[in-house]
Order: structure tokens, then sequence, then C-alpha cells
């Protein structure tokens, strides 16, 4: 793949795992996978061996992905993937082999449908804080809540609480 | 009829297939590779230098929050690095921000230990020791 900067346009996101998947059960994000070759031309040879000697493998071994084969005349081949959740990914396997394409497959099984983004951080947590985060009051003294005031007719001071400092 | 595929033009010359670098790009700095090549280079060259950069942004800026948080609670962030130094407690720059936002409580017991060092020196034997400071012999 060629080079790229990560750049605010392509945006960036923290690391998520969607439904705790794999937190508990993990449930394979891949949903369809379409391999595209020509039946004749020499980049698609790599495809074709793939396709006689490791695809039923590979579709015995994932049952839960739906494997489309479509034989494209004169069209350089190519995978394509899609994803539960809608994301799709595109490889052009144009005169590679065999092994390579047995390499990208197994990068597409694995993949979430979610975009390859610039990661702001490599840990993710529900719970950051268990003391509870920093608020203006957590280092002061609860008496601030209280306010004296002086009533003329019962000859009683009356304290009131001030309640928005809970 | 005005026939358009006659035409050289120089965004034909764009060799590469769009190399996502300068996908967004500006004009001529996306379409044609001469003009491309050139910011593509200088952007790749500025995400080298950045990877330090960075650091140094992050280091500042954490910096910056500790600095806030030691004056809320009424000390100095070089007074309580003297203090973490001395006690060996080897918490680092990134963990004390956290602390000072998500552990508020834990961070409050380091600016107090900070204090009780400047008052009466946390090994002295002149005075009580410090109230609320938890040590079981081991300083």
């Amino acid at each position: 793949m060629t080079t790229k900067t990560w750049s605010l346009f392509w945006g960036s996101n923290f690391v998520r795992a969607p439904l705790q998947n794999g937190v508990g059960r993990y449930v394979q994000q891949l949903q369809r996978i379409t391999f595209k070759f020509c039946k004749t031309h020499g980049g698609s040879k790599g495809m074709r061996e793939y396709i006689e000697k490791e695809l039923i493998g590979f579709a015995r071994e994932n049952p839960g992905v739906v494997v489309y084969v479509k034989p494209r005349r004169h069209r350089s081949p190519c995978l394509k993937a899609e994803y539960l959740n809608g994301g799709e990914d595109y490889i052009s396997t144009h005169v590679n082999t065999c092994e390579d394409i047995v390499k990208w497959v197994e990068y597409l099984r694995g993949r979430s449908g979610y975009p390859i983004e610039r990661l702001r951080k490599y840990h993710h947590t529900d719970y950051p804080s268990i003391q509870g985060p920093w608020t203006p009051w957590t280092h002061r003294h609860p008496s601030i809540n209280f306010k004296e005031y002086p009533c003329v007719s019962c000859h009683l001071i009356i304290v009131m609480v001030d309640d928005k400092l809970l | 009829m005005f026939v358009m595929w006659f035409v050289k033009v120089a965004s034909s010359l764009m060799r590469t297939p769009k190399s996502r670098t300068e996908q967004h790009y500006y004009g001529r700095k996306q379409n044609c590779y001469s003009v491309a090549i050139k910011y593509v280079h200088r952007a790749l060259r500025y995400n080298t230098l950045a990877r330090k950069l960075r650091k140094n942004d992050a280091r500042e800026l954490w910096t910056t929050r500790i600095s806030a948080g030691c004056t809320e609670l009424g000390t100095k962030y070089p007074d309580m690095k003297l203090m973490m130094d001395e006690s060996s407690i080897a918490l680092d720059r990134n963990m004390l921000q956290n602390l000072a936002i998500w552990e508020p409580r834990s961070f409050r017991a380091l600016a107090l230990l900070t204090k009780s060092r400047q008052e009466v020196g946390l090994n002295s034997l002149e005075g009580p020791s410090p109230v609320g400071v938890v040590t079981r012999g081991m300083l």
C-alpha cells in the first residue's frame, strides 16, 4: 500500500469495541466477500489458483461469510469485502500470487467494517474514574454551601443550604 | 464539434494512482504530478518531524495541567517533584495529570505530602508526624 500521512482530513477516532464484541462472545464482522477475476488474463493467475485450491477451505471454515465468485472478462482481479456495519473494502489483486491472496483474504476476514483512522489513544475505558472526576468543587470545603441570614422577628439565625454544590 | 480526448493535459500526467496523501489538496496540487510531488514530499517530511514535536507538546500540556492542579491545592509542581524524588514515588507526568483529572483525591494526597515535606520534613523527628499522612514506616 502507498504511504499515507495522517491528516485532519481523514479524521481520527478512539479505540472501540462496539457491542462489546470480543469481550464476551466474538461475532465475525465480515458479511460477504467477492472474488472478481478474468478466466484468461495473466494478471488473474494467482486468483484462479486461489479459487481452485484455497477458496472452498475458506468457505467451509467461515460459514457466516457469503462468498461470491465473479468471472468477468478483461477485468483485473480484485477482492471486495462488505461488513456487518455497512463498511466496505476493496483490494486489487492484480498480478498477485496465490499466497498473497491468502494473506489479503485473512486480513479482510479479521477486520471490523470501520474505516482505518488515526487512533488518538491506544487504550479505552468506559470508567476512567474511580474517585469521581475533578469538578471545581472537589477540593472546596462543604461549608461554602452554607450562608447565615439574620432573622429579625424570631431572633434566630437561619442557615440556608445552597444545594447546587452537591 | 470540439473533441476533448485529443487534448493532452498536464493533469493526465498524474502517474501514480491517487496516492492518498494529496487527495485533499487544492487545485493542481491534487491533479498534476509535478506540482503535487513537491507538496507530498513536504507533507511526509513534516510527518517525520512532527513525531518529536507531538511528544514535546504532550509533555508541555501535562506540565500545565499538573501545575494548575498544584496551584489549586496550594503547592507548586517543582516542590512536588522534589518530594517525589525523595520518597521515590515514580509517577511520570502522564500519570500525574491523569490523577489530577480523574483521581483528584489521590492527587490531593500527593499535594499534602509536598506541603508536609516543606513544613516539617518527612523524616524529621522534631515535630509530630504530619496529619493525614500514612507512611507505614516506609519513609
